[in-house]
């Protein structure tokens, strides 16, 4: 029998790069844990972390209420959470760059000096939900798969902006 | 006139720019009231009623008479004041208001009728034959009067929209609002300051004061660099437009309105939403001019005005000047101008006066009268009995301060009136965390601005439970204003209040007169306090000559009420962001672009772009796709995409209790491998949404929603969950996006699956509402024998990274099978002709038994809705879901039409239904309904009147069951 290609969500958008700006798109496997009730300590020890509201530790980042998202590889967590394979639903996209936080000004009213290295945020991303986690390198987007087309104009617009502004004062 | 050796400008980069196409010649850091000004052209702009000429009043945002329009075609800007427009190298500006030039406007006439123009006189005079005031007076007047046109072209230019969060915004950047920043910075907090000008430093750019011993530019550079280098956000071009709840403030950036040739990527203007946790109102005070006879020729302005073009930007704004003034600041600026060399008297209304400088001084006189057309030529003193003209070019007043209380005011502030400063001051606690201080708070000497700069952001400081660091207040001027109220002059003649609406005291009077006596009336009778001002120069003054009229006092008088925008902004701006594809997400299934490629035109669907139909070679309408796309699907195997329909995963031991509340009938009895149809209610009673639910493994269920209500449904399981019963051990997520699902239907659909993968499915393997796992192609995917179009259907998924490949291939399979993609429209009729329900029908005013579902209502158990679906009124005669076929099957009817018994009189009162959905069956050869008739189901057979006003359609149409085709189902079964 045959194969079926494989298309990421942001194929032909991504990389984007401006000024020192970067838009990169990553295809992680992405698992969502729901732990059940009386459940969550022995979740926090199948996968090593279990991260407070806004943070993320070690590949597990907060997604909302009693959620959480895995980068990579999800260990089995049967019978004691709720899982299911978020890889395909979210466009994983990159946001890199010394003006990072000037880009992210023009895209969400989230405060970037409340989001050092590890937190994560549910916020809006122009009209758009998005989940953040800041990384030490940069910024980590998750939007709707089907709404990748719009996020990489909106985070491209902003970036565009943002370098035009810089070439100012240069 | 140019002075050598003042002000700020700088004389070595000359720009050229043009004045209603004439080259004028200025400097760097000029604006385009000072550039004029320092060519001696003092005319820049006709008011609004009277086209009388006007030059600048003052030298900031508050201009009412210099409006200019920048730029033209498309891109022109309307009512920009020319005392903030910076020049720049090919910079175009236009006067605006006057025809065929400034100088010969013949408009002017009007005012020559001045007599007759006053407040009231529209609403008195064209107030008959009533029908000419729409066609003949309004567009007149509308023309006579008015400030810039738009273009009426779509802006080219981009607005940007960003946000900003701080502990502490400090609002102006003067001296007490640079010793707010310091202390506010030095103390921990995180700071922006703004200010509107181009420069950190507010009066001390204008005046020539001196701070810790140095020229107040100088330290308030100084202070610029230390600020920035504690880490503090400096926001220049920046104005603060209003204040709104939870510490967020509006605040307008202009970009790019003073560059040459800006690059496309840049914005005009920025619109910031600043999310502070307290805040400092720095924004000064405004000066106030007085009211006496001809006080509006250009020549004519605010005394600090005159102070800024001097020290600012080094024009001189005269060879011979009046000052009249009721205060002493105006003495500063008549040494600064008699320092300059320039001849200077001041007619001080006080008596007993003394000058503090080399200019002349005549104390206990007023200036009663002006001369001179399009730019003053003397003016007219009196001093008790005597009376006698002074030649001069230009006249400086200085009526006092009006402390900018305007952002105090806009979440319903009121300011209050302060005696010993004869001005309104803002009232403490108005806007939650902001602290009014120097001018803004009436504190108008210099060394009482820095301190209030720092006592203020202490107290901001305090309430934000950060520690406040010890500042010490630098040393400067303490003299107090020594001001003796004079609002207007008792001479003969018209004595201008508000410059921009050309509104006199005599209108004021009139309007008091005429019993307008609220100052809000008295502001809507007579304009005064609108357009593009706001009154930042007049209102004050306006209500005190009103207070006069009717025997009150200032006080109990009151203000207007101050709004957003504290200055003009472009609804454009506001709005920024939402132009274009900003405007809404678009939503884009993984077939999208194939579709595009196939020529489907797209719908929109909420957000989603989903194809209309496939058209073909030799297809002229998009019926003729249409038919022959619900044709195959009925003789050979149609495709569609249908993955925007809403997926949610549902898992956890109380999984099965949860769709047993949310759904009306039972699910806890579904086995795995088998979908059910249900439908869920609101709160009260009516249908929210309906759809199938699979059951994918024991505690673990999908759930389908319609399209449009993906977003209704989650919210609704979320609220279920979160507030109703907590205690349930269940977790729902969406999977909308996971999954490229595609509909596969018709007889040869089975043989399509079965050509896909190895697990080869039948009748009894895979019956009617089974579900399972299964490969694709290599892939693991999900199957679904579920059908909306009434055939022998599957709805194959797979991992939304295969979709686009795997729907190609769905297609090519299809049309070898004599098949191929169908979209929207087909879909719809497919449904029509099986009597299947979708938001057309359950569109929020129907219950399940309105749409024969009734009896799905489990009594065995509760669920929402249901409670509320069992009142009596919704038991009653309701308006029942059927089918319409019209006497003629070619006679075309449309969702919409009502329906009349016939013999009836078409009218509301005897209206007995209408028509959800229709559509022309390629299958049965006839138009069709849905439609919504009183007590339908009792009625099947009935004749009755189908009216369509809309379309001018009325036929006879016949009542049918709603399913059309195949009602025992067989087909699907199959």
């Amino acid at each position: 029998m045959g194969n079926l290609i494989a298309t990421s969500a942001a194929s032909g958008l991504c990389p984007v790069n401006i000024g020192n700006l970067t838009l990169t798109e990553r295809t992680p496997t992405l698992t969502s844990v729901s732990p059940f009730k009386g459940k969550k300590t022995a979740v926090r020890k199948a996968l090593g972390h279990w991260p407070a509201p806004n943070e993320a530790k070690g590949n597990v980042l907060w997604a909302g209420r009693n959620m959480a998202f895995v980068v990579g590889e999800c260990a089995d967590l049967a019978g004691l959470a709720a899982t299911t394979d978020q890889s395909d639903a979210w466009a994983a996209l990159t946001l890199e760059g010394d003006a990072l936080e000037a880009v992210m000004a023009r895209l969400t009213p989230l405060d970037m000096a409340a989001m050092g290295p590890g937190a994560t945020a549910r916020g809006l991303l122009g009209h758009m939900s998005a989940l953040y986690h800041r990384t030490k390198t940069g910024m980590d987007i998750y939007v709707f798969r089907s709404m990748t087309q719009t996020a990489v104009h909106e985070i491209t617009h902003a970036m565009t902006s943002v370098a035009a502004r810089a070439a100012l004062s240069a | 006139m140019r002075l050598d050796g003042k002000g700020r400008v700088n004389r070595a980069e000359e720009v050229l720019f043009q004045f209603d196409g004439k080259y004028v010649r200025g400097y760097a850091g000029d604006t385009v009231a000072s550039a004029l000004l320092g060519k001696g052209e003092r005319l820049m702009g006709r008011s609004f009623k009277y086209h009388r000429p006007r030059g600048p009043l003052t030298a900031g945002s508050e201009e009412p008479n210099a409006l200019i329009t920048v730029g033209s075609g498309a891109e022109q800007d309307p009512n920009v004041r020319a005392t903030m427009q910076e020049i720049y190298d090919g910079l175009e500006v236009f006067s605006q208001n006057a025809w065929p030039s400034l100088k010969t406007d013949v408009m002017g006439i009007n005012d020559l009728a001045a007599p007759f123009l006053g407040a009231g006189f529209y609403y008195k005079t064209f107030m008959w034959p009533k029908a000419f005031w729409e066609k003949l007076y309004e567009p007149i007047i509308r023309r006579a009067a008015g400030l810039g046109g738009l273009s009426g072209e779509a802006h080219p230019d981009d607005a940007e929209r960003a946000f900003a969060t701080c502990d502490v915004l400090v609002i102006g950047a003067g001296p007490a609002g640079l010793m707010a920043a310091l202390t506010a910075a030095k103390s921990g907090a995180s700071v922006i300051l703004c200010d509107e000008q181009t420069e950190a430093g507010g009066r001390l750019l204008s005046e020539t004061v001196d701070v810790d011993g140095k020229p107040g530019h100088v330290w308030a550079a100084e202070m610029v660099q230390t600020l920035r280098d504690l880490g503090v956000r400096i926001m220049t071009r920046t104005t603060i437009t209003g204040v709104f709840d939870g510490g967020t403030y509006g605040a307008l950036e202009r970009v790019s309105h003073h560059l040459p040739n800006p690059s496309a990527d840049l914005p005009r203007e920025c619109f910031w939403r600043i999310h502070a946790r307290g805040a400092v109102l720095a924004a000064g005070a405004l000066e106030r001019p007085i009211a006496h006879p001809m006080n509006d020729r250009p020549g004519v302005m605010l005394t600090s005005a005159m102070a800024s073009y001097l020290n600012r930007w080094g024009v001189a704004p005269g060879k011979r000047i009046v000052l009249f003034t009721n205060n002493d600041s105006a003495h500063a600026t008549a040494k600064d101008l008699a320092d300059a060399g320039i001849d200077t008297t001041v007619i001080d209304a006080r008596s007993g006066i003394a000058p503090s400088g080399d200019y002349l001084v005549h104390a206990g006189a007023k200036v009663i009268n002006t001369r001179g057309h399009l730019g003053l030529r003397s003016v007219k003193v009196r001093q008790g009995t005597r009376e006698w003209d002074i030649e001069a070019d230009g006249l400086g007043l200085s009526g006092g301060w009006n402390p900018s209380v305007h952002l105090t005011c806009h979440m319903n502030g009121r300011p209050t009136w302060n005696p010993e400063i004869h001005a309104f001051v803002p009232t403490p606690g108005s806007v939650p965390g902001l602290e009014a201080a120097g001018a803004a708070m009436g504190n108008f000497s210099t060394h009482g601005a820095l301190k209030s700069g720092i006592f203020r952001a202490r107290k901001v400081l305090e309430s934000l439970d950060l520690k406040p660091a010890s500042i010490q207040t630098p040393v400067a001027d303490d003299t107090p204003l020594g001001l003796a109220p004079l609002w207007a002059v008792d001479a003969p003649g018209r004595a201008w209040l508000d410059f921009q609406n050309d509104v006199t005291t005599k209108d004021v009077h009139q309007a008091a007169k005429e019993n307008f006596q609220s100052v809000e009336h008295m502001k809507r009778y007579t304009t005064q306090g609108m357009a593009t001002d706001q009154g930042k120069s007049s209102n004050v003054g306006a209500l005190a000559v009103l207070a006069e009229a009717t025997g009150r006092d200032i006080p109990g008088t009151g203000t207007t009420t101050f709004r957003p925008p504290y200055v003009p902004t472009a609804i454009g701006t506001m709005g920024a962001g939402a132009k274009g594809k900003g405007f809404a997400p678009e939503r884009f299934t993984t077939s999208y672009a194939n579709a595009l490629q196939m020529g489907a035109p797209m719908i929109e669907a909420g957000l989603w772009y989903r194809p209309s139909y496939f058209p073909r070679t030799g297809e002229k309408t998009w019926r003729d796709a249409c038919d022959r796309e619900v044709n195959m699907v009925r003789d050979a195997v149609g495709v569609a995409d249908v993955s925007t329909l809403g997926k949610i995963d549902i898992q956890g031991p109380d999984a099965a209790k949860l769709l047993d509340f949310v759904y009306i009938n039972t699910f806890s009895t579904l086995k795995p491998g088998r979908v059910r149809y249900g439908v869920m209610l609101r709160e009260d009673g009516f249908v929210m949404d309906d759809g199938t639910t699979a059951c994918i493994a024991p505690d673990h269920y999908v759930m389908t929603t319609t399209t449009a209500a993906a977003g209704n449904v989650m919210k609704h399981l979320e609220f279920v969950t979160q507030a109703l019963h907590p205690e349930w051990d269940v977790s729902i997520i969406s999977t909308t996006e996971a999954w490229a699902q595609f509909s596969v239907a018709g007889p040869k659909a089975r043989e399509l699956i079965n050509s896909l993968t190895d697990t080869q499915v039948d009748n009894d393997s895979f019956p009617f509402m089974a579900c399972g796992a299964i490969d694709v192609l290599g892939v693991a995917g999900r199957l679904f024998r579920i059908s909306f179009s009434g055939e022998h259907a599957y709805e194959v998924a797979v991992p939304a990274r295969y979709g686009a490949a795997l729907w190609r291939d769905l297609v090519a399979r299809s049309e070898l099978l004599g098949g191929g993609a169908y979209g929207m429209e087909a879909l719809n009729v497919l449904r029509i002709e099986k009597g299947f329900v979708t938001h057309a029908e359950i569109m929020g005013r129907v219950t399940a038994r309105d749409i024969g579902m009734g009896r799905m209502i489990s009594a065995k158990k509760d669920c929402i809705g249901k409670a509320a679906a069992s009142r009596p009124v919704l038991m009653a005669s309701r308006e029942e879901l059927v089918g319409l076929r019209p006497v003629d099957p070619n006679t075309k009817i449309d969702a919409g039409g009502h329906l009349y018994n016939i013999g009836d009189r078409v009218h509301r009162e005897t209206d007995q239904g209408y028509a959800t959905s229709a559509c022309y069956s390629p299958t049965l050869n006839t138009y069709m309904a849905l439609a919504f008739v009183r007590d339908g189901t009792a009625r099947l057979g009935e004749r009755i009147r189908f009216v369509d006003r809309l379309r001018g359609v009325d036929a006879e149409v016949e009542i049918c069951h709603p399913v059309f085709l195949d009602p025992e189902g067989g087909r699907a079964r199959g």
